[in-house]
């Protein structure tokens, strides 16, 4: 069974080729990064693996089912999506936002039962957000926002986690926090996961695969160990970079 | 809290309605009111009630109820705090057909069939325009409305400039929102009844909707199909208040901000909320529209901003003191 999976995909924006030909299968348990430079498309992408925007040519297929298949509600118990930002015009709290991710398992006119409110809590005390539940939201500082993201996504619990930069705005040991859950709820879960970063060590602690965008659509995918070396780091930055080894990882070091 | 603030809102409301069925040329004390109610009071002052003030109690009622619902919608459509029912244009067509009606020197049924007519060729002028290239950004939406109701605005200004000084005076107050010329039925009521229960319904997918279309799209709305019906019932609101009552401002724009400073931006919540309190804004402005200076009766728009500016701007400022706090 694959859980993510794209073939020949094509993304243009405005007549310019952001990802041309993407094939990738992503199987369950796998962690996947998203590398590439500024502005190259990897939003882009994220939200059309997600099924939020159409693809320019191709196809995505989620648990082996093309996305036309699936009802958005169907969709949203299987796969979610972290945003990297995300409006307040009409702030809510802190409690509401959380619980609005059991929103794809109730029916229009359900409440929240206290289970969900139950499975909220947990989420919140997961991020370390607990006892802020009252607070609307802009009160909140990036890192806390960024956060009660997170656990809206872990309250939705979807099997295909597709993350837009997660780790914006957090400080270290919440970075490191982060990673090494979500890492190991994909694993045990066998769930799946895929996350644009901008930090190739972390990539490379953390994932299995990676999805690599070097701009003018240009894509290659494949496991850490064998797509990541000094020659394909400096060509997706445009930047030289030296590969250090330390007896266990391999780390990439600007020139 | 929340129930508490609830039941608050609700005695607000009883209590608005007993002051609009007592209050006005003739003060009627509450046990008259009630023989009148049980069919047994003095005929004269029944039949004020039952003649005069209910039926213009109900539509004051349903009218405030009906703007203050189409505000909320079209605040989460747009995802616009400035948002208004008035904003896509629906008020300035109808506004331009029930001046012309008016203009040709008929009254009643035919002014609110007029203006029921440009409020729909309004509504389908903006929908048309905005929805030409498939994509329906709430930017585009707004500026198409905005666009569309100034070129309404226009019109206005040129029927009035144009138009025989006897009928200058029904138009000014049509314009201004006037409660004294619809009689009572029970459609708008329907309508509204109608409208509360699909807001509430659709409660949950509209808390989503105000924190982005991308966000509401991948927690499994059908963001398309909601914001069309959004728009649609909306407009239907608004053209339907606006056939009763010509344009009241304020309600729509501020009765939301109000229930959200008050009980929170949970449409499940905000939904009645909002009804109840523009409902009871509208009875008790206009309760004073008509007997502060009586008999000479004011604009009830004029008595919404001035209830509503100070109300708002006060609870405006405890919530920023308990934010900082």
């Amino acid at each position: 069974m694959t859980l993510l999976a794209s073939s020949k995909l094509d993304i243009r924006v405005a007549g310019r080729p952001l990802c041309r030909g993407l094939d990738f299968r992503m199987q369950p348990g796998e962690c996947w990064a998203l590398l590439g430079a500024n502005g190259v498309g990897k939003t882009m992408l994220l939200h059309t693996l997600a099924g939020l925007r159409p693809a320019d040519a191709g196809h995505v297929r989620i648990n082996d089912r093309p996305l036309a298949d699936w009802s958005a509600r169907e969709l949203a118990r299987y796969r979610g999506v972290l945003f990297q930002d995300s409006q307040d015009t009409f702030p809510a709290s802190v409690l509401e936002t959380v619980l609005s991710g059991r929103h794809p398992y109730l029916r229009f006119w359900e409440f929240e039962s206290a289970h969900d409110h139950e499975l909220a809590r947990q989420a919140l005390a997961r991020v370390g957000l607990q006892g802020l539940e009252a607070r609307r939201v802009d009160t909140l500082s990036g890192g806390e926002r960024r956060r009660l993201a997170l656990a809206t996504l872990l309250v939705q619990s979807p099997r295909v986690m597709l993350l837009d930069e997660p780790s914006n705005h957090l400080d270290l040991r919440h970075q490191m926090r982060l990673f090494a859950y979500l890492c190991e709820l994909t694993r045990e879960g066998l769930g799946g996961l895929l996350m644009s970063l901008h930090d190739v060590n972390l990539a490379q602690r953390f994932c299995s695969h990676v999805i690599l965008m070097f701009g003018s659509g240009d894509v290659c995918t494949g496991p850490v160990a064998e797509t990541l070396s000094e020659h394909t780091v400096s060509r997706l930055y445009d930047y030289p970079v030296h590969a250090v080894y330390d007896g266990v990882h391999c780390w990439y070091q600007p020139d | 809290m929340v129930s508490r603030r609830l039941l608050l809102l609700l005695v607000v409301t009883l209590g608005s309605l007993l002051y609009g069925l007592l209050t006005g040329s003739v003060e009627i004390a509450i046990a008259e009111l009630l023989r009148i109610l049980g069919g047994h009071g003095e005929p004269q002052l029944a039949q004020v009630i039952w003649d005069l003030r209910l039926p213009r109690l109900a539509n004051g009622f349903v009218v405030g109820a009906l703007l203050a619902l189409a505000g909320v919608l079209m605040q989460v459509l747009l995802r616009n705090p400035l948002a208004e029912p008035y904003i896509l244009g629906v008020s300035g067509g109808a506004a331009v057909g029930a001046l012309l009606a008016l203009m040709a020197g008929v009254a009643g049924y035919w002014v609110s069939g007029a203006s029921l007519l440009g409020s729909l060729a309004s509504m389908l002028l903006v929908f048309a325009l905005a929805h030409a290239q498939g994509d329906w950004q709430p930017l585009r939406l707004l500026l198409t409305g905005v666009v569309v109701a100034a070129g309404w605005g226009a019109l206005v200004s040129l029927l009035l400039t144009i138009s025989p000084d006897q009928s200058l005076r029904g138009m000014l107050f049509w314009l201004m929102g006037d409660l004294g010329q619809a009689p009572f039925t029970w459609s708008p009521l329907l309508i509204l009844l109608a409208g509360v229960v699909i807001a509430l319904l659709l409660g949950r997918q509209l808390n989503l909707l105000q924190r982005g279309d991308m966000e509401a799209a991948a927690l499994g709305v059908a963001v398309l199909r909601l914001r069309l019906i959004l728009y649609l019932l909306g407009a239907l609101l608004t053209a339907t208040a606006v056939m009763l009552a010509g344009t009241i401002g304020f309600v729509g724009l501020v009765v939301p901000h109000l229930m959200r400073l008050y009980l929170g931006t949970d449409h499940r919540l905000l939904v009645p909320a909002s009804v109840l309190a523009g409902g009871s804004l509208v009875v008790v402005a206009d309760t004073l529209a008509r007997s502060l200076l009586a008999p000479q009766q004011l604009p009830v728009g004029v008595l919404t901003a001035f209830i509503g500016v100070p109300l708002f701007l006060y609870l405006m400022q405890r919530q920023a003191g308990a934010q900082h706090s």
